[in-house]
C-alpha cells in the first residue's frame, strides 16, 4: 500500500524544512525513497511548492518550541540569537516519536548539556540558569505525578551570581545586565500547588 | 477564573490526552495516568458533563490502528459518562515500529482509498462505544491535488457507512475558505448537516499570510454568521464548543469568555424559539403559547 509511503513523505517534509527546499530546486530523486505511485509523487511535488508546506513546517516547529520553551523560558531568553541555529542542529537528529511529543523538553536538555560541556556555548550565565531551570523541571515532574495535592519539593541550586539580579528580569524574559558580581550563591527551590519559591542560603 | 467560568457552562470538552502520559504502544502499563490532572477531571466531571476531544488517535495513519489508545479512550468515556467524543480527521503518527510523529495534524487526501481504511475502524469505534463517535473536518494549508471527493463529500460518505457523527469546527471552514479561496457557504450547504452533532467556535490570527487556527481570542465574526446558518438546519446538534488556546485568558480575560458564552446561548436559543413556535404551529397550537 503506498499511502504509507505518501504519509511518512508528507510528515518527513513537516520536519525537515530543508527537504522541501531540495525539492523545490528540483531535486525529486528525493522521493525515490519512498514507495508512491504517480499521483502521490505528483501531490507531493505540488505541495512542495504551496506555501502552506512551510506554515505546516512552522506549526509544527512552534508546537515543538512551545514544550521546550515553557519547560526552559530563561534558558532560551539568554540562548535567543543562536536558538533558531541550535534547533536546527537538534531537530535534524531528533524527531518527535510520539503525540504527546513527550522527550522534546529532555531532548533539548541533554543537547544544551552537551554544548555547554563540550564549551561550545560561551553565553553568560547560561549554565547556572539552564541548571536552575532543569531542577525545576524536575521538582514539576515529580509534583505532576505526586499522588498528594498537598506535596512540597525542594532543591539546592549553586548560583554563581545572585539570584536576586538574575531571576527577576528573566522572569521576565529579559537578558539580565552584564558583569553582574560572582561569588557562591547557594539557594533552595521550593515548588508546590501554590507556586515556587527561591530562597538564598548562607554561602 | 476556570472553575468559575465552568459552573457557568452546560458540558466541557477536554483533550483527554492530557490526563495520561502514553509510554508508546506495547508498552507494559502503557497508559500512566497524571495524578492532578485526573483530579481536577474527576471534579469537573462530578458537576458537569465532559466531552472527550481526542487528538492522539492519528485514525488517519495508513499503518497505525491504535486500538489500545481507541481501549483506553473508550474506558474514560465510560468512566466519566461522556454524552459523545470525537477525534480528528487527520493524521500525525507515521512508522510501525519506531514511531515518528508529524508535530501537528496533517490533513488526508479525500480519495476512495483513505474512505475504505476508514470505515472499518470508524464502525469498531461506533459499535465498541456506548456513546456516539464524532469526526472533525480539518483545517489545511496544502491543498493535494486531483482528490476523489471533496471533504464534505467524504463526510457524508463516511457517516453513512460507518455510524460516526460529525464535529463541524466552523473556524475550519473560514480557515480554510479565507486560505484557499473557497466560499463556506458552499462548503455548508453540500454537508449533510444532520449529521452535525457538536460545533465548535474559534478565533484566529494571521501567520505568514495564512489565517491561521490558532484558537486565540474571541470568536470571528465571519464564525458567528456561519453558526446562525448552521444552527437552524443542524437538527441533531446538541451542543456548541468555544475552542481556545490557553493564552486567550489573558487576553480576553474573564468577560471576554462569558460574551463568547452568552452570544453562542444566544443564537441557540433564538432558534430553539423559532423552531418550537413552527413545531407548535404544525401541531395545530399557538405559537408563543408555552
Amino acid at each position: 500500500m503506498s499511502l504509507k509511503g505518501f504519509q511518512q513523505a508528507v510528515v518527513d517534509l513537516t520536519l525537515a524544512p530543508k527537504a522541501i527546499r531540495a525539492l523545490r530546486r528540483g531535486e525529486s530523486g528525493l522521493l525515490d525513497q519512498y514507495e508512491l505511485n504517480e499521483r502521490e509523487r505528483n501531490r507531493l511535488l505540488q505541495i512542495s511548492r504551496q506555501p502552506g508546506i512551510a506554515m505546516n513546517c512552522s506549526l509544527a516547529r512552534g508546537n515543538r518550541l512551545e514544550l521546550i520553551v515553557g519547560a526552559f523560558p530563561k534558558t532560551c531568553t539568554l540562548l535567543k540569537p543562536l536558538l533558531p541555529r541550535l534547533l536546527d542542529e537538534l531537530w535534524e537528529q531528533h524527531k518527535p516519536d510520539n503525540y504527546q511529543l513527550f522527550g522534546e523538553e529532555d531532548a533539548f536538555a541533554a543537547f544544551i548539556a552537551c554544548k555547554i560541556s563540550q564549551g561550545e556555548l560561551s553565553v553568560e550565565y547560561l549554565s547556572e540558569i539552564f541548571a536552575y531551570e532543569l531542577a525545576c523541571q524536575d521538582l514539576a515532574m515529580r509534583l505532576e505525578t505526586s499522588t498528594s495535592p498537598s506535596t512540597e519539593l525542594e532543591a539546592i541550586v549553586e548560583f554563581r551570581h545572585p539570584p536576586g539580579q538574575l531571576l527577576p528580569p528573566l522572569n521576565r524574559l529579559v537578558a539580565p545586565p552584564s558583569g553582574l558580581p560572582s561569588g557562591a550563591f547557594p539557594a533552595r527551590v521550593r515548588l508546590s500547588e501554590s507556586g515556587l519559591d527561591v530562597e538564598l542560603l548562607p554561602a | 477564573m476556570v472553575d468559575r467560568l465552568t459552573r457557568t457552562l452546560d458540558y466541557l470538552a477536554v483533550i483527554p490526552d492530557r490526563v495520561w502520559h502514553d509510554r508508546g504502544r506495547n508498552s507494559p502499563e502503557r497508559f500512566q495516568q497524571v495524578p492532578r490532572q485526573r483530579r481536577w477531571l474527576e471534579q469537573a466531571a462530578s458537576e458537569l458533563p465532559i466531552v472527550l476531544h481526542s487528538i492522539g488517535m492519528s485514525i488517519c495513519s495508513a499503518e497505525i490502528f491504535d486500538e489500545e489508545f481507541a481501549d483506553n479512550l473508550m474506558e474514560w468515556a465510560a468512566r466519566l459518562h461522556s454524552p459523545w467524543i470525537s477525534e480528528h480527521l487527520s493524521f500525525s503518527r507515521v512508522g510501525t515500529g519506531h514511531e515518528v510523529n508529524a508535530a501537528i495534524a496533517l490533513p488526508v487526501a479525500y480519495d476512495l482509498e483513505m474512505l475504505d481504511l476508514l470505515v472499518p475502524r470508524v464502525r469498531f469505534l461506533t459499535d465498541s462505544l456506548s456513546c456516539p463517535f464524532l469526526l472533525e473536518n480539518s483545517v489545511y494549508y496544502v491543498r493535494y491535488p486531483d482528490q476523489d471527493l471533496t471533504e464534505e463529500e467524504f463526510l457524508n460518505r463516511l457517516c453513512a457507512r460507518s455510524g460516526c457523527g460529525v464535529l463541524l469546527d466552523l473556524h475550519n471552514v473560514y480557515t480554510n475558505s479565507v486560505n484557499h479561496g473557497l466560499t463556506a457557504a458552499d462548503y455548508l450547504d453540500s454537508l449533510d448537516l444532520k449529521n452535525v452533532r457538536e460545533i465548535h467556535i474559534a478565533g484566529g490570527a494571521p501567520m505568514m499570510g495564512f489565517h491561521a487556527d490558532s484558537h486565540n481570542g474571541p470568536v470571528l465574526e465571519g464564525v458567528w454568521e456561519m453558526l446562525e446558518y448552521v444552527v437552524p438546519r443542524a437538527k441533531n446538534l446538541r451542543g456548541v464548543t468555544f475552542e481556545f488556546h490557553e493564552s486567550s485568558f489573558g487576553m480576553m480575560g474573564e468577560n471576554g469568555f462569558r460574551e463568547q458564552i452568552d452570544r453562542t446561548r444566544a443564537i441557540l436559543s433564538k432558534f430553539s424559539e423559532m423552531e418550537k413556535a413552527v413545531s407548535d404551529v404544525a401541531q395545530g397550537i399557538p405559537a408563543g403559547r408555552c
